[in-house]
């Protein structure tokens, strides 16, 4: 089982890129990157979700810990998912309104610069 | 081809993936189509997650198997403090954990959660691998030789 974590800085925005397995073993270290980021001020984040093989609701909460926590700095967290398997899961848990999903890393940061 | 297999892990966070190795080969062997995979992939991390984050008590923890005859049920099963699955309310949007019930019912064709008196729970996970006409297309379950065969 394997976790990669990568992020970099477009525009204003931080991207944080996923690749493989968010469960209960390897969610904790999704959690640690997105809040060291939010505290070295990085308070628009994308997650870049392309890669992620698999996702379970520890994952997801994670995800939420970290909207609640940039929301708390005026700030946006976004997603980029184009994969049925793992929308189906935002979609089940009502989380499609919670989060901006969108197709592409420019598409979230176009979106988000619009509002 | 059938697959059942039986196995205790200690309740440890990185036994979750090793339970979903043993899944993803078991459900392959029975040609079982992507989608189908998932589901049962998905509600098996979450009921193992559920034994690992509030087990307290019980050091370890059972997966058992059984894939056959077009359906795969899965029991996991612990020794730690008992709970009300009923009782657990839908999560608020902005709560960060809670979600892992609901997932289970719904990606599972039918779900237990049955508390033993001398304590601990044993979740059943029903799927059946021909679920309708959607899944047909994919070669799921017993009509498709198995990838490991062919």
């Amino acid at each position: 089982m394997d976790l990669k974590l990568d992020h970099y800085t477009e525009d204003d925005t931080e991207i944080v890129v996923v690749e493989g397995e968010i469960d209960v073993y390897t969610a904790p270290r999704l959690r640690e990157l997105l809040i060291d980021l939010v505290n070295k001020g990085n308070v628009h984040l994308v997650v870049n979700m392309e890669k992620v093989e698999f996702l379970d609701s520890t994952g997801l909460g994670v995800l939420v810990g970290g909207l609640k926590r940039v929301r708390a700095h005026d700030g946006t967290l976004d997603l980029v998912c184009t994969q049925e398997r793992i929308l189906k899961i935002f979609r089940i848990t009502g989380l499609t309104k919670v989060f901006g999903i969108y197709e592409s890393v420019q598409e979230a940061i176009d979106k988000r610069k619009s509002k | 081809m059938g697959v059942k297999f039986s196995i205790v892990l200690p309740r440890q966070p990185y036994t979750v993936g090793v339970v979903r190795r043993f899944l993803t080969e078991a459900l392959r062997a029975n040609g079982v189509c992507d989608e189908c995979r998932f589901s049962i992939l998905l509600t098996a991390s979450e009921a193992c997650a559920n034994v690992i984050e509030h087990g307290t008590r019980a050091p370890n923890y059972e997966v058992k198997a059984n894939v056959a005859g077009g359906s795969c049920l899965l029991r996991i099963v612990d020794r730690g403090p008992t709970f009300d699955a009923d009782q657990v309310p839908l999560p608020d949007p902005d709560e960060e954990s809670g979600r892992g019930i609901l997932l289970m019912r719904h990606l599972s064709d039918d779900v237990t959660f049955t508390s033993s008196r001398f304590g601990g729970t044993t979740v059943q996970l029903h799927k059946r691998l021909h679920h309708g006409g959607e899944h047909s297309s994919a070669g799921c379950g017993m009509d498709r030789t198995p990838a490991m065969l062919c």
